[in-house]
């Protein structure tokens, strides 16, 4: 049986992440990558070496330039707790999965400072890990939850740069979707 | 560096919940990715995960956020008049999916909204609308409709479909206020607009249509107005992916709508045209069915793209034809039909005929067989004295064919009280061995229950001690229960066009599950019922007979709006105590 090419993932600040293949592929975009760059996982337990054995050898690099080392981290560990989990085709739909709750684990997974967790979300849209990116949203959307706007703005440090006459004219546009 | 991904797993977990943490640490900080300056898509995601009322509220924060949420506000609308309002607290407003619903209290507002020609920012509010359900209101006391039809309705930009009721003469919206609708509804009110364009349909652009939907009740020239629509547009056949025929079972036999569908199909025929990429599709059957008008629909059907299958079945005791019709439909779906994944089959018996319902049973259950790859599954059973072990058999087939994939599941039976509940009363000891965690009152530990106890042990013919307490009390709780479904059911709408209209019918749905002071139904079943659809690991929504189910926040089904049950009424109490006399033999 040949040996599994080794997959490194390089972050923006120069970190490099080695990971199994079927972590790394929680990612669609690295997926995609590897899809150009190595035969399936199933053909590649069969492959007689066909291959060059120094090239075989040499670690496939991954450079994400979105993504720094401490992100990238979490963004690994939630690939690696999800290694096994086949997420169904649908919850790769943005529209799928809105009614569903959090994941108690992903709740505590994510369970991280403001800026890590706007990080993890931004990660995982540019990595294309829908899964992880619904759960993000959710965890935001829960803090948003019962707010008013001006709780809101304090609670994301939003700069309000409406005039004091547009932010009344449009609540008023608005209103009859306010009243609940 | 290169980091060893499985020290990572090491770390500690955090024991506080995600929102606590992150809110306390929100208070004195600047953050490098400013939220306003979230990708679009991210906030739209954030913005469809929240209640309706905190969707507005997070529109208003800043100009960006305004700019990139309007649209969504707007977008898909359908009115509920009595939505009950999921507040920032309801865990699960959220999965009313995509739709702003808007209640009688909001509607003249929106209307003001949609009428202005200058919004704040120099936009439209009505070019935002895509989908526009407006089917349930025709109470002019509340909004006059038609009046704005006539004299205010603004140009719609976007607009892909819209429904208006059928109860009020309302003309259609056409290519002058709405020229980019892809889906149309054709109902008395459109074949009343064909009529003064002299049987020309020309009023909408049928070169964007994809989807059709014939309502049950058309004008005196249908026949007409399809001929002339699939004779002008041939076009439409290859292009359309949606045809539903609906039912209205408030007003009409499925048979005038089953003719509808021979007429079409045999034009097709004639003209030798297949619905290529059709994926969605609903008909009905009736005792005038025959398997060759099913084989004809299945040879100018591409099953093999269809994803969507709806039946309306109406049987007036003349079994025979339909089980044919069945059967070959059966034998279709087994050779073509395996893209289905969204079935919804509604059986209604107009006049009883006992007699006859083994049949009925074998040949719904073999229409169940084919399907292996189900997300969603609505079963309506209409049959008054059908055997309870057949219905379960009917509601099970596709249920333990479909446990991975199931994300849906609605059933639904006649009289509930009397085919449901009342039929497992001879067998409660079975009941009891196959639902171990039915929550009675005397087992459960909570207030309320603990009250009911005590109140009827007051009462001096209802002995704690005596040995058939328990039995009495299990047959007046299922007995209540059974009430409880019955008015739930009653509560649903009377039509069972679940995929023609697609999702908006659900804030109505789960209102219609509401009920103060909770019920016992889902006080006796809710842990059973997490229990047994353990085995469904992607099931979001569970439905019986109107109580519609949703997961929680804590991955639990429960009931959306339902208040917590808080105890019985004194008539319920009563009851039971008389149930318990007849135990006691006092009566």
């Amino acid at each position: 049986m040949a040996k599994e090419r080794q997959i490194v993932i390089i972050t923006s600040d120069g970190d490099k992440f080695p990971v199994e293949r079927k972590v790394a592929e929680k990612s669609i975009l690295i997926k995609n990558m590897l899809k150009n760059l190595l035969p399936p996982e199933d053909e590649q337990e069969d492959d007689d070496s066909d291959v060059d054995v120094d090239e075989d050898d040499e670690p496939i690099e991954i450079p994400t330039q979105n993504v720094r080392s401490a992100v990238m981290k979490n963004i690994l560990e939630w690939c690696e707790h999800y290694k096994d989990y086949e997420f169904p085709d649908d919850e790769q739909d943005d529209d799928s999965k809105k009614s569903a709750p959090i994941d108690p684990w992903d709740s505590n997974f994510l369970n991280v400072d403001q800026e890590m967790l706007y990080e993890i979300i931004l990660a995982a849209n540019y990595l294309n890990i829908k899964p992880l990116l619904n759960a993000g949203c959710k965890v935001v959307a829960e803090m948003i939850r019962g707010k008013s706007p001006e709780e809101i703005r304090k609670t994301f440090n939003i700069v309000n740069d409406f005039t004091p006459e547009e932010e009344a004219a449009i609540r008023r546009e608005n209103e009859w979707a306010e009243d609940r | 560096m290169a980091c060893n991904i499985g020290t990572l797993m090491e770390e500690s977990t955090p024991t506080t919940s995600a929102f606590d943490n992150i809110n306390a640490q929100a208070k004195n900080r600047l953050f490098i990715v400013p939220f306003a300056s979230l990708p679009h898509n991210i906030l739209e995601l954030i913005f469809w995960n929240l209640p309706p009322a905190d969707r507005v509220h997070l529109c208003l924060t800043c100009r960006r956020v305004f700019s990139i949420l309007v649209s969504p506000l707007y977008a898909n609308i359908v009115y509920a008049p009595d939505t009950n309002k999921g507040d920032g607290n309801n865990t699960v407003a959220a999965g009313l999916g995509n739709f702003t619903v808007i209640n009688r209290g909001d509607v003249s507002r929106f209307f003001s909204a949609l009428n202005l020609k200058n919004a704040t920012f120099n936009f439209k509010y009505a070019d935002l609308v895509q989908k526009l359900f407006l089917g349930e209101l025709s109470d002019q006391t509340i909004f006059d409709l038609s009046r704005w039809r006539e004299l205010e309705c603004p140009h719609f930009g976007s607009l892909r479909f819209f429904e208006f009721s059928e109860l009020i003469p309302i003309r259609p919206l056409t290519l002058e206020e709405a020229p980019n609708l892809t889906k149309v509804f054709i109902d008395e009110n459109f074949c009343n607009e064909a009529e003064i364009h002299q049987g020309q349909v020309d009023f909408v652009d049928f070169s964007k249509i994809t989807e059709i939907c014939f309502k049950g009740k058309m004008g005196r020239n249908e026949d007409m107005l399809i001929f002339g629509l699939l004779t002008k547009h041939p076009q439409l056949i290859g292009q359309i992916t949606g045809l539903h025929f609906m039912v209205d079972p408030t007003n009409e036999h499925y048979d005038r709508v089953y003719r509808r569908v021979v007429g079409f199909f045999a034009i097709l025929r004639r003209m030798g045209l297949v619905l290529g990429n059709l994926s969605r599709l609903s008909f009905p059957l009736t005792n005038h069915s025959t398997a060759v008008i099913v084989n004809l629909i299945g040879k100018h059907v591409y099953f093999e793209n269809l994803s969507h299958l709806e039946l309306y079945i109406e049987d007036d005791g003349g079994v025979i034809n339909l089980v044919d019709s069945l059967q070959e439909l059966s034998s279709i779906v087994r050779e073509r039909g395996s893209s289905i994944s969204h079935l919804s089959v509604s059986y209604r018996l107009t006049k009883e005929d006992v007699e006859k319902n083994h049949l009925r049973a074998m040949s719904l259950l073999r229409l169940m067989e084919p399907f292996m790859e189900l997300q969603t599954i609505n079963i309506r059973i209409l049959i008054e004295g059908l055997d309870l072990s057949n219905l379960l058999m009917i509601f099970g087939t596709p249920l333990s064919n479909n446990m991975q994939t199931l994300r849906s599941i609605r059933i639904d039976a006649s009289t509930p009280s009397e085919n449901l509940v009342a039929s497992v009363l001879p067998t409660l000891g079975d009941v009891n061995m196959l639902f171990p965690h039915l929550n009675y009152l005397y087992r459960c530990s909570c207030k309320s229950c603990k009250e009911i106890m005590h109140n009827l042990l007051k009462f001096n013919d209802f002995p704690a001690n005596s040995g058939m307490m328990e039995e009495s009390i299990q047959v007046s709780t299922l007995m209540i229960v059974g009430h409880e479904l019955d008015a739930s059911q009653g509560s649903m709408q009377a039509e069972p066009c679940d995929f023609a209209r697609g999702e908006p019918d659900w804030p109505m749905r789960m209102q219609g599950s509401s009920k103060a002071g909770g019920c016992l139904f889902d006080h006796l079943i809710n842990y059973q019922l997490n229990e047994s659809l353990e085995g469904f690991p992607r099931l979001e929504t569970f439905e019986i007979c109107g109580m519609v189910y949703v997961r929680d926040a804590n991955g639990r089904l429960s009931l959306p709006f339902q208040e917590k049950f808080s105890g019985l009424s004194e008539e319920q109490l009563t009851a039971m105590v008389d149930i318990r006399q007849i135990f006691d033999g006092a009566y």
